[in-house]
C-alpha cells in the first residue's frame, strides 16, 4: 500500500497570487483539489502581504488581510496539487510582511515557527478552533504596524 | 473636548487632548457610565464606548515608539486581564504577542490576593522560591498548597507574584532589558521579581499610543 503522496506534476498557483479576497481565494483553492482539471488564467497582483499556512478552520480571520495577499505554505501546495512538496511549502518572500499560521497542536506549527524565525518581517500565529479577539488583534496590528494597510489602499 | 480612553478590565484611563493642560487620569471601570462616549478608545471594553476603536497591540506599539528612544526594544504590558508585548528591531516591528488565555487574570488575581490577605506589596521582599503557574486563576491553588505546607501567607503570595513575573518575562522573549507598562508597574514586588533590567513606563502607555494616532489623524497636539 502506498503511504506517500507521489503527486509531483505542478498545476501552477495562479489563485495564490491573484488579487482576490483572501477567504474566497482559500475557498477556491480548497475547491480546486476536488478535480484534476487545470487552473484558469488569473493575472498575478503586486503583493502587499503574505499568508503562509494551511486553510484555517475559522475563515473569518482571513477577511482581515488585504486582497493583495499572496498565499504560501501548504495552501500553495494544495493549489499546485503537490501536497508533499516541502520545498514549495517552505518558500516565502522575505520582502513581504507575512503571517505564518498554523492550527494549534498541528504538526505544521514547528515549520511555521521555524520559517517565521527565518523571515525578517514575520509573525507566527497559531489559533485553536475559532479566531478570538487576541488572534484578530494580532493580525490587524501586525498588518497595520508593517504598513500593509497603507500600501493596500 | 477630545476624549481618549483605554478601557481596561478594572480601570479606565482617560485623557482630554482639548484641555488646557492634558493630564491622564484613572477611573475604576465599575464607575463608568454605560452612556459614556469617547472620541477614540482602546482596551478590553473599548468598543462599547466609541465608534473609533484602536486595537490594544497597535496602541501599545504606537505608545512604545513614542516613549522609548531606542531602535531595539521589548515592551511588555501587564494588565488586569491579559499580557501583551511588542518587540522592535532596527526601528521596525519584529514580533508581538497577546496572551489573553494562559495569561488570564494575572493582574486581577494579584490585586485580589493583596486585598484578601491584606498584603502591602511595597513591603514584601522578592522570595527565593517560585513555582510553576499556568495562569493567575489556576496558580492560586499553588498558594493554598504552600500555605498548607507551612509557608506563611505573605511568602506564598510573594512566590506566586514572582512566578507570574517569570512567566511574563519568558512570554516576552527573555530580553536583557524590558520596558514594562500597565497596572502591574505600580506593584514593586512584581517589578523587582523580573530576572533582567526592568524600566517601568506606567499605566498610560496605550493612552499615549492613542494620542499619537489622534495627532496623526486629526492634527491634535
Amino acid at each position: 500500500m502506498t503511504t506517500r503522496n507521489i503527486e509531483a506534476t505542478p498545476f501552477g498557483t495562479p489563485l495564490c497570487k491573484a488579487e482576490l479576497a483572501l477567504p474566497e481565494k482559500i475557498e477556491r483553492i480548497c475547491t480546486s483539489i476536488q478535480t484534476t482539471a487545470g487552473h484558469g488564467q488569473l493575472p498575478a497582483c503586486q503583493a502587499t502581504a503574505g499568508f503562509w499556512g494551511v486553510p484555517p478552520r475559522d475563515f473569518s480571520m482571513l477577511s482581515l488581510f488585504p486582497d493583495t495577499t499572496h498565499v504560501y505554505g501548504w495552501s500553495r501546495c494544495m493549489e499546485n496539487k503537490t501536497p508533499a512538496d516541502l520545498e514549495l511549502e517552505s518558500h516565502f518572500n522575505p520582502a513581504l510582511p507575512t503571517i505564518f499560521f498554523a492550527q494549534s497542536f498541528c504538526a505544521k506549527t514547528a515549520l511555521a515557527k521555524h520559517l517565521a524565525s527565518q523571515h525578517p518581517r514575520a509573525l507566527f500565529l497559531d489559533c485553536d478552533i475559532t479566531a478570538g479577539s487576541s488572534v484578530r488583534a494580532k493580525i490587524q496590528a501586525f498588518l497595520e504596524l508593517s504598513g500593509v494597510y497603507d500600501a493596500s489602499c | 473636548m477630545m476624549l481618549l480612553a483605554d478601557f481596561g478590565t478594572t480601570y479606565a484611563k482617560f485623557i482630554d487632548l482639548a484641555a488646557a493642560n492634558p493630564t491622564p487620569y484613572l477611573e475604576p471601570a465599575k464607575n463608568i457610565s454605560r452612556e459614556l462616549r469617547v472620541d477614540m478608545a482602546t482596551g478590553h471594553n473599548g468598543t462599547r464606548f466609541t465608534d473609533h476603536y484602536i486595537n490594544e497591540l497597535t496602541a501599545l506599539a504606537r505608545g512604545g515608539e513614542h516613549l522609548i528612544d531606542e531602535e531595539d526594544f521589548t515592551l511588555l504590558d501587564c494588565g488586569s486581564r491579559d499580557i501583551k508585548f511588542v518587540r522592535y528591531e532596527k526601528g521596525r516591528l519584529a514580533d508581538m504577542g497577546w496572551n489573553a488565555e494562559c495569561g488570564a487574570s494575572m493582574g486581577f488575581t494579584i490585586e485580589l490576593l493583596g486585598r484578601y490577605y491584606n498584603i502591602d506589596y511595597n513591603q514584601l521582599p522578592v522570595p527565593k522560591k517560585s513555582f510553576s503557574v499556568t495562569c493567575g486563576v489556576l496558580g492560586m491553588s499553588q498558594i493554598f498548597d504552600e500555605i498548607t505546607a507551612g509557608s506563611g501567607e505573605e511568602n506564598a503570595v510573594a512566590s506566586f507574584v514572582k512566578s507570574i513575573a517569570i512567566n511574563a518575562y519568558r512570554f516576552s522573549g527573555e530580553p536583557d532589558r524590558l520596558y514594562l507598562s500597565g497596572g502591574l508597574c505600580d506593584n514593586p514586588l512584581f517589578v523587582k521579581s523580573f530576572p533582567g533590567d526592568v524600566m517601568g513606563l506606567g499605566r498610560f502607555v496605550l493612552l499615549k499610543g492613542l494620542a499619537v494616532l489622534a495627532k496623526k489623524e486629526n492634527g491634535w497636539p
